[in-house]
């Protein structure tokens, strides 16, 4: 027996149609989740339980995959071990990167691709370094920023051109996942893996191939997991650094969406600052550092002990945080006192001091703006 | 003996809680949820491990919580969807269709009860999978019970909007297409529409692009587990009174295409 779908079928198609002012209104009424989920010390935590582990790879986000993916990817396909010392963990449940006991969040610069981990200098005091002038030769707020924003190994590879490949002479401390001969107890198996996969000796240099081919798998990522916030600074800070004015823009691009999608990731605005300044664009570049400053502010919790990055009221800082949130501080100060002069620049640090007066940085910064600036000072913000 | 009496005859159940019967019976004498179960015993017998060995912090408790609930809701969508896309072709196949659509059964009747059962058989099998995912470990950190009540709701509507995509996918398309299909929908609609606004950012027709993303179907909306994992407070009444609209209007409308796309059709 056919029925006649009239009126049903009528206002299912009207409401079809007005189906994506429901979509629009859920998305742009984000959930506030990840605070036991994206917090740090709880995966430390969830890392040291084997059983997590093993349950845990089946359902690796799509997003962290492709993240490692690009890890293979610059090193021709050969899996390295990356920053976790799995002996370590075994033995002490601790997470440790190999050869660099200390801090926990220190890891392998050679095999890091995160432009937010800072490798090249000692760590915190980079920031430190560029409000106070303590280093001998100080280098100016925009060199270290830079160093800031990507490991060295990035910057060198930044320099390849798609196909080209750059020999790592280093290459100590840097084990392959599939082992070599002498430390592999599968005889034949062992062989026959390292036969037919991508594997490299690693007591011989290792290649670096050209960084900017990892793009595709960032955009990949970021479609994958709009929230993967590390793949939007990583895949701009690529961009950035092929030094052309299209590939500046498509990062700016690039950028524009993933705050779009992560409204109150600061990072994203300090990174756009940044491009933004390399263009030429100071007013911009200004308007991107003050919203970083302010959002960055807002989420700083209020007991955070910046010599031990730990926080006592909420886990959801790192010290990286506390860097980018440094240098949206500094560049938005800078960036006034070079298009505003001294006193306006000292009103903005103020400001800042008032809402947070506990970030050393930006005090020491209040301090040589204080006494004139200072000869390093005169080196500020020369792109 | 007599006939002229007045027997007490039981009212005929409704056509539609008649079909429903039949799926649910068919739906148990199938492996599918016996399938699912195993996989999910699988992680059940992982945790009862882990109760023996000892959990060794609240993190890595909640973690399996969490890990828990995703595979029950996960499986019992996959039944959902595995029922809901054989039931028309399968019966069109067998030919059982043409005797049943003799009677006096309307096909929206038959629809309905096919999406109903096929909701059902879903938020059964969510029911034991939940249990067995989230009964077993211990609840180390503070959770609420509000979230995870606004959780399983959800999830139930969210069921129904897989039946209902599943019964007009296999009315439009051959059953295996259907199956993939729908699959690519709910597991990573959010993406593609993610991907569509991302591609349109900032072109001339973005926001039309934008409108056009709205369309695919996004069962992240629906999915509160990291929001109860977190113990964060419940959705308030806006934001779910907007996530229920979104799960149950999409389904009354794919149910209402399905039932169009039905009627026209010849058997």
């Amino acid at each position: 027996m056919r029925t006649k779908p009239g009126i049903p079928l009528l206002t299912g198609i009207v409401l079809l149609a007005l189906s994506p002012l429901l979509a629009e209104a859920i998305i742009r009424r984000p959930l506030a989740a990840g605070i036991r989920s994206d917090d740090p010390t709880a995966s430390e935590q969830r890392n040291r339980s084997a059983f997590a582990i093993i349950l845990g790879n089946f359902r690796s986000d799509f997003s962290d995959l492709i993240f490692i993916k690009t890890e293979r990817y610059l090193h021709s396909g050969v899996g390295f071990v990356p920053h976790l010392d799995t002996e370590a963990m075994s033995n002490t449940g601790e997470v440790k990167q190999k050869g660099a006991p200390g801090s926990q969040y220190e890891h392998d610069p050679a095999t890091c691709t995160d432009p937010t981990h800072h490798h090249d200098k000692d760590g915190h005091d980079d920031h430190e370094s560029t409000t106070s002038g303590k280093a001998g030769a100080a280098p100016s707020p925009s060199q270290v920023m830079e160093a800031n924003l990507a490991t060295p190994e990035m910057r060198e590879t930044a320099e390849l051109k798609p196909g080209e490949k750059r020999v790592e002479e280093e290459a100590e401390g840097v084990a392959t996942i599939v082992p070599t001969r002498n430390k592999d107890f599968r005889g034949f198996v062992g062989d026959l893996e390292r036969a037919v996969k991508p594997w490299h000796d690693p007591s011989t240099p290792h290649t670096h191939t050209a960084g900017t081919e990892l793009l595709p798998w960032y955009r990949l990522a970021t479609m994958s997991n709009p929230n993967n916030i590390r793949a939007y600074m990583i895949g701009a800070w690529w961009l950035k650094a092929m030094h052309k004015e299209k590939q500046r823009e498509e990062a700016v691009k690039f950028l524009d969406e993933g705050i779009q999608n992560n409204p109150k990731a600061f990072q994203l605005h300090v990174m756009k600052g940044v491009i933004l300044r390399e263009q030429g664009k100071t007013t911009a570049s200004l308007e991107a550092f003050l919203v970083a400053a302010d959002l960055g502010l807002a989420q700083r919790p209020v007991n955070y002990e910046e010599t031990t990055g730990t926080v006592a009221s909420s886990q959801t800082w790192t010290h990286y945080m506390e860097d980018d949130l440094t240098a949206a501080l500094n560049f938005s100060v800078l960036t006034v006192r070079n298009a505003e002069g001294l006193g306006p620049a000292l009103r903005l640090a103020k400001q800042f001091q008032a809402r947070r007066g506990d970030i050393p940085p930006l005090n020491a910064l209040i301090t040589r703006l204080q006494s004139g600036g200072g000869a390093a000072a005169a080196l500020f913000l020369k792109p | 003996m007599s006939f002229s009496g007045n027997p007490q005859v039981a009212p005929a159940p409704s056509p539609v809680l008649l079909i429903t019967r039949a799926v649910l019976l068919e739906t148990m004498r199938r492996r599918d949820f016996y399938a699912l179960f195993i996989f999910m015993a699988l992680f059940l017998l992982g945790a009862l491990i882990t109760l023996v060995v000892g959990i060794p912090n609240a993190a890595t408790a909640t973690f399996l919580v969490n890990l828990g609930l995703s595979m029950a809701f996960l499986f019992a969508k996959i039944l959902t969807l595995l029922v809901a896309t054989r039931q028309i072709p399968d019966e069109c196949e067998a030919r059982t269709i043409h005797p049943l659509l003799a009677k006096p059964v309307r096909r929206w009747q038959y629809l309905l009860g096919k999406w109903f059962a096929a909701t059902l058989s879903g938020t059964i099998a969510l029911s034991i999978l939940f249990l067995m995912g989230w009964a077993p470990i211990p609840h180390l950190e503070t959770f609420n019970a509000v979230t995870l009540l606004q959780t399983l709701l959800l999830q139930i509507v969210s069921l129904g909007f897989v039946a209902s995509l599943g019964l007009l996918f296999s009315l439009l398309m051959p059953k295996i297409m259907s199956v993939v299909l729908l699959a690519i929908v709910i597991f990573e609609g959010d993406s593609i529409a993610g991907f569509i606004r991302a591609r349109s950012l900032g072109s001339t027709f973005g926001s039309v692009c934008r409108w056009v993303a709205g369309y695919v179907p996004d069962f992240n909306h629906l999915d509160l587990t990291r929001l109860y994992t977190d113990g964060l407070p419940p959705l308030g009444p806006t934001d779910l009174l907007l996530r229920l609209g979104y799960g149950v209007g999409l389904t009354f409308v794919y149910l209402v295409i399905a039932n169009a796309v039905f009627s026209r059709r010849s058997l």
